[in-house]
């Protein structure tokens, strides 16, 4: 559900990112099979990529960990109401998610780390840490 | 002013966050994902040419 609501989200900011000059892609965990059926079923309008290991999950800091307390079920009845609704996992539900801006090369410009389901930065936040990310400019 | 190397400073959007260390490194560069065809992709293929937003997603449920 959280993914669902968090790939519609930013997906409605998808232009505001790509007018400042940037690109957005997700990655999930799980099989290939499994992002291709999420990509198809909720027309994900960004690169959506998995990684099954999760091994770039746990280099980038993502936490792994049960992650469901007071604050996911007040984010899942702001979700309920918004009309997402919780599938079928398909992936590791215990992994946890995040934000990384990353300028090229390769220079992590910001990042946060979900610290439970459904704790995810709004796409307002994402906008503002993305401008100053490049009113800075690469080290 | 810019974090160190080695840091990433968000504090320039919330000021009142910690500074978390900086998770960029050649093993990050090097890990490859997946694309939903199969094909393997190094995450720094995908970050080369632009600034790019990376979304990590608990998974695809």
């Amino acid at each position: 559900m959280f993914c669902r609501e968090q790939v519609a989200r930013f997906g409605a900011v998808l232009g505001e990112v790509e007018s400042m000059g940037a690109r957005m892609l997700a990655i999930g965990n799980g099989t290939a099979s499994m992002a291709r059926g999420f990509v198809q079923q909720f027309k994900v309008p960004f690169p959506v990529f998995t990684d099954p290991s999760r091994q770039v999950f746990a280099l980038a800091g993502m936490k792994r960990r049960f992650g469901i307390g007071l604050h996911t079920l007040a984010v899942a009845g702001r979700a309920l109401k918004e009309g997402f609704r919780q599938g079928r996992t398909q992936g590791d539900p215990w992994q946890q998610g995040g934000v990384l801006i990353i300028l090229p090369p390769g220079e992590v410009a910001f990042e946060h780390v979900d610290q439970g389901a459904g704790d995810h930065l709004d796409p307002a936040s994402v906008l503002a840490a993305l401008e100053a990310a490049l009113s800075e400019g690469p080290a | 002013m810019r974090p160190r190397v080695g840091e990433c400073d968000t504090s320039r959007v919330f000021p009142d966050a910690e500074v978390r260390p900086m998770s960029w490194s050649p093993e990050l560069a090097a890990a490859t994902v997946l694309s939903p065809e199969g094909e393997a992709v190094p995450l720094a293929a995908l970050v080369a040419e632009q600034p790019t937003v990376v979304l990590f997603l608990r998974h695809f449920g």
